[in-house]
């Protein structure tokens, strides 16, 4: 037992070594690493593909452009996806069940159908597309999302607790803003880190509505597939990296500090 | 509310007030979603049906896109092999995370935490950045080829490791195989330890128990990682694109294709609802065989 117990630790790590881990560490390492090509030999410890990546205005404009459809998209799909979750979880009615499927169908569907379906619609209503298009579909995903993860918390409490309060003599709206906001304010903030997460890495669906915007995951793509300039994405890669396992670990934290226990994603 | 017998009136008031938040909550979601994913979905339907050419799409009904897509050799070659690659990965994963699962649920592993978060975290690393990151292991002078040679493993670099369907299955590979076992881990740890002292103490054998027990009961997390993991890379295009080469060429490829180069709309809308079709078909079917309370 103990060496069946012993072996499957082992390949446990192993795997998770070799399969989830050795290309990003690989990435991490060759980005310090003084040559233009990607390989062995070690060439000697440098930071001038940092220094590169700090001299692409092409490049500090893409992730600017990231950064602030992530943040606009993180505002409206919290606010969307929160009143989304008070109709999943916070009233009793017929097509309560129906409701929630509507809402959580986009999981199912690829984001390549997602992609070319908004683009034929938005080419069809002859909306031109820009950073409004990538905002406006950023949110058709990130809304089940935060839905999802709150409707969660949400089923968790008492409800008895708001209609106490309404009985105290709260109006429905100081009922959800002393009561209910507070006890779902952990698993609202993870639920705004994993969309604002999900916003700014987006690729696929971008990809189709973006017209001549160009996002952080966008000229990663272009960069891949026509650029020299590998290791300059090498480090830019790994500081994302680092800042996104950073986010990640912080979502994860405010998450099980709400109680929203062993569901996972 | 007043006290203890509200009256007619409040009651009314208050039910009136339920519908009305009711109604202030439900209508905003699904109004943008009927705006933004039901409405785009069915234009994406009906234009399959299109007269479709070159940059021309004209509202004519005909079945000529399915037509094309049914009688083009190439179109049918990446059908059968989006379902190679993705029905093997599929396979590859569902062996390489039970031992995982098993050993995460059933073990009593001293960082059992800590080992479900080094599974979890990567899951949000930007993927493109992922799929880099393999291409830099892979290639013909990538660093596991280097690396082989020197310790004189091979003796001239392996060429399937990149641009070939080994090398789409590895990145795949990579990127699913956190949610095959945390499905499988949550099925196998709910499986109750009194059931399994009860067979043991009838005279079941350890291989009993793993056949007869572990086995059926683990089931449930097959379906749900099913569901989260085949579907998905059903509709992949993004790691073919750039590790699968020519013949890890798949359906999201030719439909990617139809819209950004080919500018044939029509034909990449119905090759894009055959793909929707397939797709809704066979999360239809696993919630019929397992059941929606085993998926949630």
């Amino acid at each position: 037992m103990r060496r069946i117990r012993f072996a499957l630790a082992f390949y446990t790590y192993a795997v998770i070594g070799l399969l989830i881990y050795l290309p990003i560490v690989i990435l991490i390492v060759f980005s310090f690493n003084d040559s233009r090509v990607l390989s062995l030999p070690w060439k000697g410890f440098t930071l001038r593909w940092y220094a590169a990546a700090l001299q692409r205005p092409d490049l500090h404009k893409a992730i600017w452009t990231s950064l602030w459809i992530a943040a606009v998209v993180t505002v409206i799909s919290l606010v969307l996806g929160v009143l989304a979750a008070n109709a999943m979880a916070r009233y009793r009615y017929r097509g309560r069940l129906l409701f929630t499927g509507y809402v959580a169908l986009p999981f199912v569907v690829p984001w390549l159908l997602l992609g070319i379906a908004l683009l034929l619609y938005f080419h069809r209503l002859g909306v031109p597309l820009s950073a409004w298009t990538i905002i406006l579909s950023h949110v058709t995903f990130d809304v089940p999302l935060v839905a999802v993860l709150v409707a969660a918390r949400m089923h968790q409490f008492d409800p008895w607790l708001e209609a106490a309060a309404r009985d105290l003599g709260c109006t429905p709206w100081q009922a959800f803003r002393y009561v209910t906001l507070p006890i779902i304010a952990p698993a609202v903030i993870a639920a705004g880190i994993f969309a604002f997460n999900w916003s700014f890495d987006a690729f696929v669906v971008t990809h189709f509505v973006s017209g001549t915007q160009v996002t952080f995951p966008l000229w990663v793509w272009s960069a891949l597939r026509y650029s020299k300039n590998l290791p300059v994405i090498n480090a830019v890669s790994s500081v994302i990296v680092v800042v996104e396992m950073g986010l990640v670990l912080l979502a994860e934290v405010l998450r099980r500090r709400g109680g929203a226990g062993d569901s996972w994603l | 509310m007043t006290g203890a017998e509200p009256s007619r009136r409040a009651r009314w008031r208050y039910l009136l007030g339920q519908y009305a938040g009711l109604l202030v909550n439900l209508t905003p979601p699904l109004l943008y979603l009927l705006a933004l994913f039901y409405a785009p979905m069915s234009i994406l339907l009906v234009m399959s049906f299109w007269k479709s050419g070159y940059m021309t799409l004209e509202p004519a009904f005909t079945l000529e896109n399915y037509i094309t897509f049914f009688t083009t050799p190439v179109y049918l070659k990446a059908l059968a092999n989006t379902f190679v690659i993705a029905t093997g990965t599929m396979l590859a994963l569902v062996v390489l995370a039970f031992p995982m699962a098993y050993y995460l649920a059933r073990m009593h592993p001293r960082h059992e935490r800590l080992i479900i978060y080094l599974l979890i975290i990567p899951v949000e690393i930007n993927f493109l950045i992922r799929i880099f990151a393999w291409k830099i292991a892979l290639g013909r002078s990538g660093i596991i080829n280097r690396a082989l040679l020197s310790l004189g493993l091979i003796h001239e670099p392996l060429k399937f490791l990149l641009y070939s369907k080994f090398a789409v299955a590895l990145v795949l590979v990579h990127e699913w195989l956190p949610y095959v076992v945390i499905p499988l881990y949550l099925a196998l740890k709910g499986i109750a330890p009194e059931v399994i002292a009860a067979a043991r103490s009838l005279g079941a054998t350890r291989w009993d128990v793993f056949r007869h027990i572990i086995l059926p009961l683990s089931v449930p997390g097959l379906f749900a990682s099913f569901v989260l993991v085949y579907i998905p890379m059903l509709g992949e295009f993004a790691v073919p694109a750039l590790v699968g080469g020519p013949s890890g060429y798949m359906l999201g490829n030719v439909i990617e294709n139809q819209f950004l180069s080919a500018g044939n709309w029509g034909l990449g809308s119905a090759i894009g609802f055959i793909l929707l079709t397939v797709t809704l078909a066979l999360v239809a079917l696993v919630v019929k065989v397992a059941g929606v309370e085993n998926l949630l």
